[in-house]
């Protein structure tokens, strides 16, 4: 996985986005072109990797980048790491396989 | 290098210029929801020349589907008629991949993890995913220690635009924490 800075939905493609990426989407913090050379190179490096080594790992940009959300997720306890224990009422019981709730509840 | 873009049997293809050398792979690459296959072809020409410059020789083909977008019931016969303009037009070699955009990373993960035979989904060495991510449907959880992984198989790169807003960087984070 890599993270692209400042690079927009509708960048990943060229011409007049759909209705619907225009309503939504935010405007990239780059140029097209730049966003283009930047999925150029990450595709390149991705299939070289596979091609030559086997395999690929994140960067660590992307790790650092990656980092404050992580920590985000765990203080919430949030769901979409694992499914809510819902074991209690009250207080959850610590379990590999479930979330039992924000660390500081 | 230029690349050639021909427009024929709904495939773009971007073939590499016949002069061209270097290790053959092709890339069947597929459009997001309401785009149209040639809205990739400036992104897929620089892809090709940064692909050349480590000394590859690449082949794009992207489909088009109906309604402009990529559906479970074209996904197969789509990237089997790109494959077979890629290859009846000079590529040699096994070097497959996929690309995707948006919701063409949902058709590619299910793609591959169809078993399909025909075309055969295990001749991929890796998908590249734009704006998309692997399915929560796609991800298994240990009950032994509770860590989760996914259970693709075909190596799997996961672009995500930080400024992305539809989706957004805290989906690609989910996706990076499993």
């Amino acid at each position: 996985m890599e993270v692209l800075n400042g690079v927009a939905h509708y960048q990943f493609a060229g011409g007049v986005p759909p209705n619907f990426v225009q309503k939504n989407d935010l405007k990239g913090d780059i140029s097209d072109a730049d966003a283009r050379t930047l999925v150029g190179q990450y595709m390149t490096d991705f299939i070289d990797s596979i091609l030559t080594t086997g395999g690929v790992e994140s960067s660590q940009a992307t790790g650092d980048y990656m980092a404050p959300f992580l920590e985000a997720m765990r203080q919430e306890g949030s769901a979409v790491m694992k499914e809510p224990c819902n074991q209690d009422d009250m207080v959850n019981v610590p379990t590999p396989t479930c979330i039992a709730g924000s660390p500081w509840v | 290098m230029l690349a050639t873009a021909a427009f024929a049997e709904s495939v773009v293809l971007i073939a590499p210029e016949p002069e061209a050398e270097g290790t053959d792979l092709a890339v069947v690459w597929i459009q997001g929801a309401n785009y149209h296959a040639g809205q990739y072809t400036q992104i897929a020409q620089q892809f090709q020349l940064e692909a050349a410059s480590a000394g590859y020789k690449a082949w794009i083909g992207i489909p088009d589907f109906t309604f402009k977008t990529p559906n479970p019931k074209q996904i197969k016969g789509h990237i089997e008629s790109v494959m077979d303009k890629i290859t009846s037009n000079g590529f040699t070699g096994d070097n497959w991949f996929l690309a995707a955009h948006s919701l063409g990373g949902v058709m590619t993960q299910d793609f591959l993890m169809s078993g399909s035979t025909s075309p055969d989904a295990s001749l991929f060495k890796g998908q590249i995913l734009m704006s998309s991510a692997l399915l929560r449907d796609n991800r298994s959880l240990s009950e032994d220690d509770g860590t989760s992984h996914f259970d693709m198989n075909t190596p799997t790169l996961t672009l995500g635009g930080t400024k992305d807003g539809l989706m957004r960087i805290t989906r690609i984070a989910e996706s990076y924490y499993h």
